[in-house]
């Protein structure tokens, strides 16, 4: 299919999303009963360059997008939260591949397919959920089922969520439960609209299904192989809880558990093979564990000295069984220029990722499991934004307000990424 | 359990030391000043919970002090930090991470 045609297409698709979101945002607010309610409509923009990583894995990308989402109180027992995203990606250019390397143009390993996203460049990933917020009359309790589905060419997810917390001690106290669970259908080509029900759909953008080379032993879930469907699922249980410790300063903290099984590299990812000179030669496919057992815990502190302004400090300790290890601070302050008109906050934060066990260096032969995907590899990230928040007029019955927000992040394999996002919203 | 531990006690490979700004001495200030953060921060934890009544929290209920108060960026970092990294800030979710898609 020509390369404009495919544009078209998407663009197509990204028009009509946004006008099903303004539809989306205001139709709930016609619906909704006259108090508690919020809708907002986001459009953003993000680029990504990639100036090291992985040399043979090009991860720019640009990503274009709209998302809206409400909160309304349907009644004194329910309330309802929609949202619904769309995009457009441009994801990745041709990889520096060394011209040493005998089999880059004829194995799944391919030059075309080695960047991120599988060897196609656009995609128009839509995603949208619908939470429900359950709280009985007198009860102290709040349930929250949801639904989730993501849908993009290559790349198709659907989960069911369900949280419950509780209010003791007159609210000072909130702890929370939470389980998660989504069920992931990826591959190199075009899931089509078969994907939505876990179905290989069209094999034409892929292409190079006859140059298939299977992969040897395949013990690991990541033997890739050009356009086969594969599946993942994730299972992910949070506890936590807030407390109040005092008129000026509130705590949370939780501790998740997440269990993934199924493929868990991404599709045609590859690992470069070194001669005993060191001089790269051949690709081979990335192949890891089919299972993967990750623990985080998160504490985020907040304090007021003065009403209207609030510093904050979130960490984060992440730990799992390929070997990852992820640390991170993000302390924040905001405030305001005007009260109750203008404000502001500005975020930064850091972290330092010690990389999977399962990267391997220069190898020069396979092993029964091989990465060089930069993002699972050893690298620090100090990214930072501000968010600045105008209350505009009130307007149709509704209070408008207007965010602008820029951020930017650099990592220490020279990944860097910057953007913005301009949104509405208005509270009735 | 062991594996974790193990990953824990066992040495991490060292980045080769940079010149200039981010030298010895200035890695040694760091990591106390952040040891004396993370001890303020256990602090917190032995607090006294006194019960703070609702005529108190005006503080508390401005948006400033809200955990999650933008939507729209949220939903924007974890498209981008989540499906790179292990873990997001201190509201991530480990659903995502290491497989470029979310």
């Amino acid at each position: 299919m020509p390369v404009t045609t495919m544009r078209h297409r998407a663009a197509h698709r990204f028009v009509t999303i946004i006008v099903v979101a303004l539809v989306v945002s205001y139709g709930s607010s016609l619906n909704a009963q006259q108090t508690d309610n919020n809708a907002q409509l986001d459009i953003f923009v993000f680029n990504q360059e990639d100036h090291g990583g992985n040399k043979i894995q090009n991860e720019d990308m640009l990503y274009v997008g709209a998302r809206a989402s409400a909160k309304l109180k349907v009644n004194n027992v329910l309330s309802i939260r929609p949202t619904i995203s769309g995009a457009l990606l441009y994801a990745g250019g041709k990889p520096d591949v060394p011209s040493t390397i005998t089999n880059a143009t004829t194995t799944s390993a391919s030059q075309r397919t080695t960047n991120r996203a599988g060897g196609k460049s656009d995609y128009t990933p839509v995603t949208t959920s619908m939470g429900f917020d359950i709280k009985p009359i007198g009860s102290d309790w709040t349930l929250s089922p949801g639904l989730f589905f993501s849908w993009q060419d290559n790349y198709v997810s659907r989960g069911l969520d369900f949280s419950a917390s509780v209010e003791l001690f007159n609210g000072n106290f909130i702890p929370s439960i939470t389980y998660g669970f989504r069920w992931d259908s990826l591959t190199a080509g075009s899931l089509g609209i078969e994907g939505i029900f876990g179905f290989s759909g069209e094999d034409g953008e892929g292409g190079e299904g006859g140059e298939e080379e299977a992969g040897e032993g395949d013990e690991g879930g990541g033997g890739g192989s050009i356009n086969r469907l594969e599946t993942r699922w994730t299972h992910n249980l949070q506890l936590g809880f807030t407390q109040i410790l005092s008129p000026q300063w509130r705590l949370n903290a939780s501790v998740q558990y997440t269990l993934q099984h199924g493929s868990l590299g991404a599709p045609n990812a590859v690992v470069t093979l070194f001669d005993t000179s060191d001089v790269p030669v051949l690709f081979a496919n990335e192949k890891l564990p089919k299972i993967r057992n990750r623990f985080q815990f998160n504490t985020r502190v907040r304090f007021s000295p003065v009403t209207g302004w609030g510093i904050g400090a979130d960490h984060s300790f992440y730990l799992d069984d390929w070997g990852i290890l992820n640390v991170a601070i993000e302390p924040q302050v905001e405030g305001y220029f005007v009260p109750e008109v203008a404000r502001w906050r500005v975020w930064y934060r850091y972290s330092y990722q010690w990389g999977t066990r399962f990267h391997r260096g220069h190898p020069t032969r396979e092993f029964k499991y091989q990465t060089d995907d930069a993002d699972l590899l050893t690298f620090s990230t100090h990214s930072g934004g501000a968010l600045f928040y105008f209350r505009l007029a009130r307007w149709g019955g509704l209070d408008w307000m207007l965010r602008v927000s820029g951020y930017a992040f650099t990592r220490s394999d020279h990944i860097l990424g910057y953007g913005a996002l301009i949104g509405i919203e208005f509270d009735w | 359990m062991r594996q974790f531990i193990r990953l824990l006690v066992s040495p991490r490979p060292e980045r080769p030391a940079p010149a200039g700004f981010w030298n010895a001495p200035m890695r040694r200030f760091c990591a106390r000043a952040l040891g004396v953060y993370l001890m303020a921060n256990c602090l917190l934890f032995t607090q006294g919970c006194a019960a703070t009544e609702f005529y108190q929290r005006e503080k508390l209920n401005d948006r400033s002090m809200q955990f999650d108060q933008d939507g729209g960026l949220n939903y924007l970092r974890q498209k981008i930090e989540a499906a790179r990294e292990g873990s997001l800030g201190g509201f991530g979710s480990a659903e995502a991470g290491g497989c470029g898609c979310q």
